[in-house]
């Protein structure tokens, strides 16, 4: 995993993917937002999902571990992110076709 | 020694870890609401008795740490320092372990008595998830219980291990040290200093410690005043700096990630799964309700429901209040003789309490739907997806439910402001929410409109109107919030909780908690106001004109009603409300009103249904009906007034104070007289200056 992790370079979790974990290395947001950060588990060491952005383009919401919270891309590029490849699939539910389109990526 | 025999238990733990469902399966229906003193933060208060003790439950706001950033953290972290409770019962979501325990760490730094409890645990079974309690136990060194909140397993345990902790039946154990060595000598070293009682002997030391080193803004204004500080000071820097330096990280950051390494680790050694992780039907909920394409429609949808149910469904109840109030005014009216009394009573005190009831169906209504939307979690979406635009004004995504509120009623929309939990964005939305054009606004602009405006236009006009009150409620929230409330605001950094069926129990309560502050605080204020703005409207009689009338009333007693009519409309210019009108008129002569036009406007303080009706007495000389049409027809004929007027008035109707009742909710809401004095003058100043300036303009092009 850490080969695979340097063999990219590190960016801000504003410019990344739907569906890609990342690893969280800088969080250099400060006063509240940088708080509101930490308590929720955007701590360097963390491992995310980007799970989707929100229907107008921004915020994003990502997924630590069972945990789902959204940030604005404002604050997530104050958050320096080292991309660890694609999700795993999760096991997916059955669905008709219909019903997949609906899905997010990961 | 009765308070022995007392057990203060303060219930902390995140948002949504199912802390309310916990206090009301321990404290049933025993249960005082309020405010914590100084905030709008809801204080939820229990008391019942176990084997023998009093148990006394305090639910603290849920929160995600005890920062000082936030009113709801600061409240949870002061209650525990400053009131010491003798526990502390820190509820955790046990299928979201590693979230919840962050908190955990945290109220194991303030070493207090701790007893853990593992809600949800139903659900950790059916994940086929175990935890390893004991082991659990000894890695946190706190007292731990798995409990169900929504099963009731575990809460009988519950209740028998608080007395056993309280009655020293169960040993609890030392806190186990959450951090690395290197920062745990860190933290003695400071501990030490801190200890040696010339700072605050009353807050414990090892917090204090670890408070220093992660340089809490507030720990540190709390000691600097105290002599110890200067010895404490350069031992705090030199810590930070070697922090800093061995770990290129800032020392809060770098507490927090040790904070996190250790939950991590005590959950490798605790939690077994067997079971591959399945998407969760949240996951599949958002999936469409969070869909690119689908997400905004389903959300508009969403809204519009809220929307129609406030106000369409609203419109019945209020239907059958008014005629309520009618009917005991008519009986009254049957049973009491001609007096002063009686008119107090009827148009004075009934209608006032009127005026207060008849808005209840709308909060009441609206109220259920916005705890629907809290307790199911579908508002963090409500955020999620309309933030962007929210955010292009300053605001938060939360904002928009009370401005489209406005539309229908302001009084119920500021209370919707509750939502927001950060001050600035609450007022600052408060401050935009009445240039959302109300219902009641609506009858004024027809009668204008139909009076100065081709039928042709007349739907442009109304659609003008109402979108340049959006517009200037928009830029009132971004000129609040880029003025007094620059920094502050709520970050976006916010959970998307799972969706969760809603307990009809608790949103009934919350609705009906509600809706009971809104009668007692802004129910008085309005009374009070109606009552004062009859009496101005009413006296004091001119006895020339009133005798006149009695002789004609004599003369004629067939038209008594149309008599009656005549001298309220002669007898206005006379009364307190018409003198204001008359005095105020140099002031409103550049926006093209005369003192007529300000009677309407003075008695729509009170509320804006009134506006009609009272130009409906003014213009009631020589017209019998005073049906919409004919009003309008009397405006239209009037030789004093131009479509120029027409739209300056609408102008000033769409944007002054929206009535009596807006007003003593704004106070209530703001809890502050600085921000309600603003209020009143700010949509005043502004109301002056657009007529003004469509006045002047429409004069100039013709109009």
């Amino acid at each position: 995993m850490r080969t695979e992790a340097l063999k990219n370079e590190p960016l801000p979790l504003s410019d990344a993917v739907i569906g890609m974990r990342y690893l969280v290395t800088v969080v250099s947001a400060q006063g509240v937002i940088r708080q509101r950060m930490l308590d929720m588990g955007l701590v360097p060491g963390a491992r995310l999902v980007v799970v989707r952005f929100a229907p107008l383009g921004d915020p994003i919401e990502i997924r630590i571990n069972r945990f789902f919270m959204s940030l604005r891309k404002e604050e997530a590029r104050q958050v320096e992110v080292l991309p660890l490849g694609p999700c795993p699939r999760r096991e997916q539910a059955t669905g008709t076709g219909f019903m997949r389109r609906f899905r997010g990526n990961c | 020694m009765a308070t022995a025999k007392t057990i203060h238990v303060a219930l902390a733990g995140n948002p949504n870890s199912g802390k309310t469902s916990v206090f009301n399966c321990l404290a049933g229906a025993n249960q005082r609401v309020g405010n914590f003193s100084g905030v709008t933060v809801e204080k939820v208060e229990g008391s019942f008795q176990h084997r023998g003790y009093t148990i006394r439950l305090v639910d603290l706001p849920g929160t995600y740490s005890l920062s000082p950033y936030s009113p709801e953290e600061k409240v949870a972290r002061d209650y525990i320092l400053f009131q010491k409770p003798d526990m502390v019962v820190n509820v955790v979501d046990a299928t979201n372990l590693e979230r919840n325990l962050v908190l955990t760490t945290q109220l194991m730094d303030l070493e207090v008595e701790l007893l853990v409890v593992l809600n949800m645990y139903d659900e950790v079974e059916k994940q086929k998830t175990t935890i390893d309690i004991e082991q659990f136990e000894h890695l946190f060194g706190a007292h731990t219980i798995p409990v169900s909140a929504v099963t009731k397993f575990g809460i009988r345990e519950l209740l028998d291990h608080i007395v056993d902790i309280k009655s020293g039946a169960i040993d609890t154990k030392k806190y186990k040290h959450t951090y690395t060595d290197r920062t745990e000598e860190h933290i003695r070293r400071i501990t030490e200093l801190v200890g040696d009682r010339t700072l605050r002997p009353e807050l414990p030391d090892r917090w204090l410690a670890i408070k220093l080193i992660e340089n809490d803004p507030d720990v540190i204004s709390l000691l600097q005043r105290s002599s110890g500080w200067e010895k404490v000071r350069p031992a705090m820097e030199s810590i930070r700096a070697d922090i800093q330096k061995s770990n290129r990280m800032e020392p809060d950051i770098y507490l927090m990630e040790e904070r996190s390494a250790f939950i991590r680790g005590a959950l490798q050694e605790t939690v077994r799964n067997t079971e591959a992780e399945a998407e969760t039907l949240t996951e599949k909920i958002d999936n469409i309700l969070l869909h690119r394409v689908l997400g905004l429609p389903l959300f508009l949808f969403f809204m519009y429901l809220i929307f129609q149910l406030t106000f369409r469904l609203g419109e019945y109840p209020m239907h059958w209040i008014e005629s309520f109030f009618h009917m005991i005014s008519q009986a009254l009216s049957a049973v009491i003789p001609d007096s002063i009394v009686k008119s107090v009573l009827l148009d004075g005190v009934i209608a006032g309490v009127g005026g207060v009831l008849v808005f209840l169906p709308n909060i009441l209504i609206l109220f259920l739907c916005i705890s629907v939307l809290e307790a199911t979690g579908y508002m963090a979406r409500v955020a999620f997806v309309i933030d962007k635009l929210m955010h292009r004004i300053g605001l938060h995504g939360k904002s928009f439910i009370p401005m489209i509120t406005g539309f229908g009623c302001t009084v119920p929309a500021l209370m919707a402001a509750r939502t927001l939990r950060n001050r600035g964005d609450r007022i600052a939305t408060m401050m935009a929410v009445p240039f959302f054009s109300c219902g009641a606004k609506l009858p004024v602009y027809t009668v204008i409109i139909s009076a100065f405006f081709a039928p042709g236009i007349a739907g442009n006009v109304l659609f003008g109107i109402y979108l340049f009150g959006v517009l200037i409620g928009l830029i009132s929230a971004k000129l609040m919030k880029s003025t007094a409330f620059r920094d502050e605001s709520e970050p976006f950094v916010m959970e998307l909780p799972p969706y969760r069926k809603p307990s009809a129990r608790s949103m009934f309560k919350q609705t009906g908690f509600r809706a009971w502050m809104y009668i007692r605080k802004a129910g008085t204020v309005i009374l009070a106001a109606s009552i004062i703005i009859w009496f101005a409207g009413t006296y004091p009689k001119n006895q020339d004109v009133h005798r006149r009338y009695e002789q004609l009333r004599q003369e004629q007693p067939a038209d008594i009603a149309k008599l009656d009519r005549l001298e309220n409309a002669e007898q206005l210019p006379y009364s307190v409300a018409g003198r204001i009108g008359k005095f105020l008129e140099p002031l409103t002569r550049p926006l093209g009103f005369d003192w007529r036009l300000n009677i309407a406007l003075v008695n729509g303080l009170a509320a804006k249904e009134i506006v009609v009706s009272t130009m409906g007495t003014i213009y009631a000389i020589g017209d019998t009906e005073s049906d919409p049409s004919s009003l309008a027809e009397s405006l239209r004929n009037d030789p004093a007034y131009s479509p120029a007027t027409g739209l300056a008035f609408m102008v000033f109707v769409l944007l002054y104070i929206p009535c009596m009742a807006s007003v003593a909710v704004f106070s209530r809401e703001s809890n502050s007289k600085k921000w309600t004095v603003i209020f009143v003058s700010y949509t005043l100043v502004v109301a002056w200056i657009f007529s003004f300036l469509v006045y002047q303009g429409a004069s100039l092009l013709g109009m």
